[in-house]
């Protein structure tokens, strides 16, 4: 089983590849029709990566979060299909896919150099609250990729409509006001799942270490992220920022998020070292 | 112009408290702080001879971190004064936003006519020959169908949802404040401590057992009401489900002398009792070291608990043997004879120690020691005993009274965030007149939403193609 889950893994990070060299395409060359034709291939891609984990989940007995490997694969399935849901639901922001397939494809990259070695759950991960605290992560990180995605997407048309040059392509999208309450939908959503899970890593700290907050550099730079989207959201709401300053905020702050669920680690001596590099 | 008479401090105290862009800046700040706290090193994190490694290594820059009080950042006057200025800018703004809540919840039900309707962003006409009264009927049966809540005067409809989501933001910035609260109460009164428990031996009376206890300013009680013995200790536990759990030791809690609870304390499974929390730590085998005088009566023993700091099953501990002055060094593990005695399934081991005895840093003795053997050593013409070996275990024994009280912050600024983004007060207002000239019923709706107004829109033109719908289809 260990050889197919690893084929399929390898099909989906091809198509995750191949939908975002056609993404990439489709802007680049403001070629709409192949739009869709990218978005199934994610959707396949998705297909794939969905069974290469259930496969592993059902030979590990334990879901993507004890290894980096199924961690890291885990944060790529649901980007990928929170991107595609949205795409679904919005389907003029499909074009965001430029940013969240290639991103997707990285994170699948990334984790394909970390040990597919199943590991044994430590007793010390044997919580639901950790299973909790982990998806809400990979839920929170996909939310704010996909914002990122319109982010990129608002300044792009942005920039388009300043110069007069407004073709047809960009027309297209939605209205400029439209993207940016899309955006905001979506940090806000990043950040509910933000708060649910540093909430549910509180109480696991709690079971696990007799404390819920320690000031441990993972804990410390996950209420930095909570803080950073907690002011986009509080200057888009109450002082009047919209439009592009939100939106290049909204970009910077995904460096933030990735730093702190995926850089802390090999940065700072943290309790979460072990979990967050093998 | 203002004059002498105008100018109000209470009243500019009030307005700089009350400043959004504050809030910013003091969450900057903070945000600031705390990634200068994740870079220097922080002595309530690391174990101290890692913190005094850094020290000495960077002599001069430990010292001006420790002048700032950035070695301890997050107890720092800075940062506490950061998030004191944060708590209070919270409470004015939260106060001001109740107050704006409860405003809006008065202002917004009201019914508006069609030049007031007209002035809305959102709005829509429609023209119907069809009964002003079967106009109303259907608007207000397509509205209740999108979940709206209606009241109806005359020929004009006011339909509102998620009336309540007005009260988001505050309850947002009231868990604010609640959580920073319940923090400040739980960390005044708590209190911790690593408690060290030999197999079968119960905590004593004087906190001996007690490596450290570090009490709140607030915490006053007599926590030892209640006895704890470590009944037994599994260094690989499994528990009745076949899942292994690691190192778990058995507690009984006794009240005068009546056994209260027991229960076995592993990763993920704590033990609590009368709001105290046992939490397995470290764990290690104490052998039994019994000192004799020549005629073989005892001069001293003690259990000696040695640690595996490698985690290579070898556990190592340096004693003093009692008043003797002498010291001793010695490693200690379990190992299965080679002929591999089967007991119950499982391998029998037995310890084997390797131990030195230091007379004023000169060594007296290096043997091996295997469990019963009884050595003699060259001194006073005394003997030493290995007469047992058993496991002990810290376990780290909490009090926090906040706990609970931050988990309901955290659980009430989650329902909070949901109000905030996706349970958005919605109203639609309608005036049904019959002005045409031809005796058309003319339809002025408009609506508004408090927030994603352009994705509001696409809600408001499906209510209006239902509106619509409705009234092409029915007859008169």
């Amino acid at each position: 089983m260990g050889q197919i889950d690893w084929i399929m893994y390898l099909t989906a990070a091809t198509l995750y590849a191949l939908s975002s060299v056609v993404y990439i395409y489709c802007l680049v060359f403001k070629n709409e029709g192949r739009i869709k034709f990218a978005a199934n291939i994610a959707l396949a891609g998705l297909l794939f990566h969905g069974v290469s984990i259930a496969l592993r989940w059902a030979e590990a007995e334990h879901g993507p979060y004890v290894s980096m490997f199924e961690i890291l694969s885990g944060y790529a399935w649901v980007s990928t299909a929170i991107f595609l849901i949205a795409q679904q639901k919005y389907g003029k922001i499909k074009i965001a896919g430029f940013i969240v397939m290639p991103v997707s494809f990285l994170i699948m990259g990334a984790s394909s150099t970390y040990s597919r070695d199943i590991q044994l759950i430590p007793a010390s991960l044997r919580s639901y609250w950790l299973i909790a605290h982990v998806a809400f992560a990979k839920l929170a990180f996909g939310s704010i990729l996909v914002a990122v995605g319109i982010a990129a997407l608002y300044i792009l048309k942005e920039r388009s409509s300043k110069k007069n040059n407004m073709d047809s392509f960009y027309d297209r999208l939605p209205r400029l006001q439209v993207m940016d309450e899309l955006m905001y939908h979506f940090v806000a959503s990043g950040l509910l799942f933000l708060t649910i899970m540093i909430g549910a890593g509180a109480i696991w700290a709690n079971q696990t270490w007799g404390r819920y907050w320690g000031w441990d550099p993972t804990e410390t730079w996950s209420l930095i992220t909570w803080f950073t989207y907690g002011i986009c959201l509080h200057l888009r709401m109450n002082v009047g920022w919209a439009g592009k300053r939100v939106a290049w905020l909204i970009i910077f702050s995904i460096f933030i998020l990735a730093f702190s669920a995926f850089g802390v680690g090999y940065v700072y001596n943290s309790l979460h070292t072990g979990y967050l590099t093998s | 112009m203002d004059t002498i008479s105008d100018f109000s401090p209470g009243k500019k105290i009030s307005s700089f408290f009350q400043s959004r862009k504050l809030a910013v800046i003091l969450i900057s700040s903070i945000i600031l702080v705390s990634i200068i706290g994740t870079h220097i090193p922080q002595k309530s994190q690391l174990k101290p001879e890692v913190y005094n490694a850094w020290k000495t290594n960077h002599p001069t820059q430990a010292e001006i971190f420790d002048f700032l009080g950035f070695t301890n950042m997050f107890s720092s006057a800075v940062f506490i004064g950061l998030c004191s200025l944060l708590f209070l800018n919270t409470s004015f703004c939260t106060r001001n936003m109740l107050v704006s809540a409860l405003r809006k919840l008065k202002r917004n039900q009201q019914f508006q006519n069609k030049d007031q309707i007209n002035g809305l962003e959102t709005r829509s006409e429609i023209s119907t020959a069809k009964e002003d009264k079967i106009v109303i009927s259907h608007i207000d049966s397509v509205l209740q169908s999108h979940g709206y809540r209606l009241s109806l005067e005359g020929n004009k409809i006011f339909a509102e949802k998620n009336r309540y989501g007005v009260f988001g933001v505050p309850l947002f910035h009231i868990c604010i404040l609640f959580i920073i609260l319940a923090t400040v109460y739980g960390s005044l009164g708590r209190m911790e401590g690593d408690m060290r428990l030999i197999e079968g031996q119960s905590l004593q009376e004087d906190h001996g057992n007690y490596m450290f206890i570090n009490e709140g300013p607030l915490f006053y009680e007599n926590h030892q009401k209640f006895d704890i013995k470590l009944d037994k200790f599994y260094p690989d536990y499994i528990d009745s489900t076949d899942t292994p759990r690691g190192a778990a030791g058995k507690l009984i809690i006794s009240e005068n002398g009546n056994e209260m609870k027991t229960d076995i304390v592993y990763s993920n499974n704590l033990v609590t009792y009368r709001d105290y929390t046992f939490l397995g730590n470290v764990y290690g085998m104490a052998p039994l070291l019994v000192l004799m005088n020549p005629d073989g009566t005892i001069y001293s023993g003690s259990y000696i608990t040695a640690s595996d700091p490698d985690s290579s099953g070898r556990y190592v501990a340096s004693f003093d043997m009692a008043d003797t002055g002498l010291e001793g060094g010695l490693m200690v593990y379990m190992t299965a004879p080679l002929t591999g005695i089967e007991e119950s399934g499982n391998t029998k081991q037995t310890p084997i120690m390797f131990m030195k005895i230091f007379d004023q840093g000169e060594e007296i003795y290096d043997g091996t020691l295997r469990l019963n053997d009884t050595v003699k050593i060259p001194w006073n013409n005394m003997y030493l005993g290995f007469y047992d070996i058993k496991y002990w275990s810290n376990f780290y024994v909490v009090k926090d009274n906040g706990t609970l009280l931050v988990y309901a912050g955290l659980g009430l600024i989650t329902l909070s965030l949901t109000i905030i983004f996706f349970v958005i007060p919605k109203r639609v207002w309608v005036e049904v007149v019959k002005d045409g000239a031809d005796g058309a019923t003319e339809i002025y709706i408009g609506g508004r939403a408090d927030k994603f107004r352009s994705l509001y829109n696409e809600e408001f033109s499906d209510i209006i193609d239902k509106i619509k719908e409705r009234l092409s289809n029915v007859t008169d």
